[in-house]
């Protein structure tokens, strides 16, 4: 229901750029960046791709990535961009979206355990950052920013018995990750 | 100049982002639902009035089985036994239920069984098994009814049924779940089940190996979480309490008798007792493994012992470990197989059974411990315990009670089957 949801959303917000896109100068953008991941638990890295539209001041785009913080996730989003400045170099940005559980095994927070499930949650970026120009229309993106991840794994610890259905303990673990995320990547 | 300032601009944003590291906070919560059974109590008058044959009931939760003559004897746990006439095993009927409230191991001897009442033995003649009378109560024999909740009943009256109520928690992850219940009983789990032998001048049911009793000429053993009891039914009908022996375990979950040795299966090991002395058992060996659920059983020259994973016994390991017993005081591993989930096995000759879970039954030509040859595998069943005997292999399943006929290793084939009631 909340995968449907969002791919609605998308759709609506594509025909949308595409409404606008007609009206104003605009242009498409790819932003490919690699990030360093940090928090309370470690430190990771995470890959995002974001492709969209720059109009005017702004950009408006989905990202994917792969976030190896903690869980493996594949986090797909909006993602939104000011810049300001002068030379229009520095920006602020703003992802939010939802979070893919990848192949996952319970950490040592869940000691026992027969099976799981993992789903995922909302995942969220907010930051700035500052433009470097290279060649043409390509340049070198910095940021640093805040970001959230959310994941819930549900998980069953089996008791013995003669016949089955035997006894299952059911628990949710509901795990919301607050990182610092540092990213390097190419803009074109 | 700029080069510099470019790179201390990079040193404040890395130093930034590790100083700002150390002041994130992941959370996690655990959300969990349990259930607690509050009980419900009869006075002891009220029970004992009730044990007799009544009309056949469903099979809802079978736990140990006993097989004597052409009659199954299976427990309903914590209700009673099921009688079962299988003087057809193409068509078992389902023939009498013997309400026995707290009731989950059981011992036959010629047509006297012997079953747990809660904390007391009762001893019942079963000549007639659609009209079967109470000859005994031998009370307080079995003073430690074990909950694992911590649950502890009223010692006057008698547990005859349970009120399930359903509660969920939220807490912070990291620390152990806590499960209150105004004192009842939470539900963790409960297994359990029977071993045979065949010296004696009545016969003597045989039982799977999962039993907790276990009758040896004329003797009845039975073990409870530490202890091994031993009972004088010389005079059938009048078990006499005779000793207690402690068997230096702490989590004892079987026991199943060969010649004049009794094999004690416990979550951390099997012990060997002898019983030349029969009021007086004497740990002669024993082997030690990993934590872990362990029925076992015995022939002359090796012990087979099957650990399980994904149960309260807490093991991690699934395998069956062969042991020597040249030696019978210091047993001596001789192979270990992986298997999936195993639980009871049985074995027939140079038949080897093994119930292993979701794999369903497996049978084994075991001539050689060391090359054990799969013979046949019956999938598709979830199987718990079997037992092989006269060429019927009758193997208590996920959904009922299944009979084979193995008389031909090379045919081996479904005769019948008993539905268990999904309730």
């Amino acid at each position: 229901m909340r995968k449907r949801f969002f791919f609605i959303v998308i759709i609506s917000f594509l025909l949308s750029l595409s409404t606008s896109a007609q009206k104003r100068k605009v242009g498409f953008q790819s932003v490919n960046q690699f990030a360093i991941v940090g928090g309370e638990s470690r430190v990771n890295t995470a890959f995002q791709t974001v492709n969209g539209i720059k109009f005017s001041d702004c950009f408006f785009g989905i990202g994917v990535g792969i976030d190896y913080y903690k869980y493996q996730t594949l986090p797909l989003y909006f993602d939104g961009r000011w810049y300001f400045g002068e030379d229009k170099r520095g920006f602020i940005y703003g992802d939010v979206g939802y979070d893919f559980p990848m192949k996952n095994k319970p950490e040592k927070e869940i000691s026992y355990y027969s099976s799981y499930h993992f789903t995922g949650g909302l995942y969220s970026d907010l930051g700035i950052g500052y433009h470097v120009p290279l060649y043409k229309k390509s340049s070198l993106s910095f940021s640093l920013g805040y970001s959230s991840k959310e994941l819930k794994t549900k998980v069953g610890s089996a008791y013995q018995c003669l016949v089955a259905p035997c006894p299952v303990d059911y628990s949710t673990y509901e795990f919301s990750f607050n990182r610092m995320i540092l990213k390097a990547g190419l803009v074109f | 100049m700029k080069k510099s300032t470019k790179i201390l601009k990079t040193l404040i944003v890395l130093f930034l982002f590790s100083l700002l590291n150390s002041c994130v906070k992941d959370t996690c919560r655990r959300i969990y639902t349990y259930s607690y059974y509050l009980p419900v109590y009869k006075t002891t008058a009220e029970v004992r009035a009730n044990i007799k044959s009544s009309t056949p009931q469903e099979i809802t939760n079978p736990g140990k089985i006993v097989l004597l003559g052409n009659y199954i004897f299976l427990n309903e746990v914590d209700k009673g036994i099921h009688i079962i006439d299988n003087r057809n095993p193409a068509s078992p009927q389902n023939v009498a239920f013997i309400n026995i409230p707290g009731n989950m191991d059981l011992a036959l001897k010629g047509n006297i069984l012997y079953a747990d009442l809660y904390t007391d033995m009762v001893t019942l003649d079963i000549s007639n098994p659609l009209n079967v009378l109470v000859k005994k109560y031998s009370e307080g024999v079995f003073p430690y009814r074990i909950y694992n909740s911590g649950f502890y009943g009223d010692s006057t009256k008698i547990i005859t049924d349970w009120v399930k109520r359903d509660t969920t928690v939220t807490q912070s992850c990291g620390g152990n779940p806590v499960y209150y219940s105004p004192n009842a009983y939470v539900d963790f789990s409960a297994v359990q089940s029977s071993g045979g032998n065949k010296n004696s001048s009545s016969p003597i049911g045989k039982g799977g190996s999962m039993a907790r009793f276990a009758i040896v000429n004329n003797r009845i053993y039975t073990v409870s979480n530490t202890d091994l009891n031993v009972f004088d039914i010389t005079a059938a009908t009048d078990p006499v309490f005779k000793n207690k022996v402690n068997v230096g375990s702490w989590s004892v979950e079987t026991i199943f008798p060969f010649r004049d040795k009794l094999f004690i299966g416990s979550q951390n090991g099997m012990f060997i007792y002898n019983i030349n002395n029969p009021d007086k058992p004497v740990s002669i060996g024993q082997f030690s493994h990993v934590q872990s659920c362990d029925p076992v059983i015995a022939d002359d020259n090796f012990a087979y012992v099957t650990l399980r994973s994904g149960s309260a016994c807490q093991g991690f390991s699934n395998q069956l470990e062969i042991l020597q017993l040249s030696n019978i005081t210091d047993p001596k591993l001789v192979k270990v197989y992986p298997f999936t989930n195993p639980h009871g096995l049985s074995k027939d000759g140079n038949l080897l059974f093994i119930c292993d879970g979701s794999d369903g039954l497996k049978i084994y030509n075991a001539a050689d411990v060391n090359n054990l040859k799969l013979i046949k595998q019956i999938s598709g069943v979830e199987t718990y315990d079997v037992i092989a005997y006269n060429h019927i292999a009758l193997v208590v399943a996920n959904d009922g009670l299944y009979q084979y006929d193995y008389a031909d290793v090379n045919n081996i084939h479904l005769i019948s089957k008993t539905g268990i009631s999904k309730k």
